[in-house]
């Protein structure tokens, strides 16, 4: 499927599999393109996401609060530790003070960088259509980009909610930067 | 949930759902720890064995569970 995506759009499925197996998460889903989609040099569609304001950094960041990596306790987790008496962000804040941040660093999944989420699936198919659309004779990183904004998965609208950028504006920034009216 | 009485009550397990959840978070925080401290004990040069013993494990076990994070933690090379 991926022969007709540009250099660009090969690096954001590629760097998306890396960050995915970096964050010790099982799956590539469609927060590790978005993360893809902030490599230098993929095209149009980290234009568009540094000019809302969103970095790898940035990104990274909010991901992993959202899923810690597999193994590790998560946000339901914190909530259920505080009925029994334990504060999971402060053991987690000692630990780090104590021991260094690499002391939590996540292994990075065996199989991490293979398998993809529907919702990736999804999103990937969505950026061939939006090519297609546009009249495109390849897939680049801009149609991932609105493949992700189109492929109505929650996580994604409540990850892109927190980070502060609303998915209409950047479908519009990015046709506008193609030449298109939204 | 807001006093402490409330909270002596849900860790009490009235409700299975919130002590059941309570104990599968615990035992992923203790997975953390050990997981963190194992890290930290290669990293000050401690051995296999030497942290299978205090863990009440063998030293396969607890070699076969934590090499991974070992290596991208940089354990053992002190």
């Amino acid at each position: 499927m991926f022969e007709r995506f540009t250099v660009g759009a090969r690096e954001v499925v590629t760097t998306a599999a890396a960050e995915a197996s970096n964050l010790g998460h099982p799956a590539v889903g469609p927060e590790h393109l978005l993360l893809g989609l902030l490599y230098p040099g993929v095209g149009v569609g980290r234009e568009v996401l540094n000019d809302a304001g969103l970095t790898a950094d940035r990104v990274r960041d909010a991901v992993r609060r959202r899923s810690p990596a597999s193994g590790f306790p998560t946000a339901d987790d914190a909530e259920s530790l505080r009925s029994v008496g334990i504060d999971l962000d402060e053991v987690m804040a000692r630990l780090e003070q104590t021991l260094g941040p690499d002391a939590l660093a996540p292994v990075p999944a065996r199989r991490g960088g293979r398998r993809f989420t529907p919702v990736a699936k999804k999103t990937l198919q969505l950026a061939l259509r939006e090519a297609v659309w546009l009249k495109s004779g390849a897939i680049g990183s801009e149609h991932v980009l609105l493949g992700l904004l189109r492929c109505e998965d929650k996580g994604i609208t409540a990850l892109l909610a927190e980070l502060g950028v609303e998915p209409d504006d950047l479908r519009r920034t990015t046709l506008s930067k193609l030449g298109r009216a939204a | 949930m807001t006093g402490t009485a409330d909270l002596a009550t849900s860790a009490s397990g009235a409700d299975p759902l919130v002590g059941l959840k309570a104990a599968s978070a615990l035992r992923r925080l203790a997975e953390t720890l050990e997981s963190a401290q194992v890290s930290n004990a290669r990293r000050q040069g401690w051995s296999w064995q030497e942290i299978a013993d205090v863990l009440g494990v063998t030293k396969q076990a607890v070699h076969q569970k934590h090499a991974a994070a070992d290596k991208v933690r940089g354990g053992g090379r002190v």
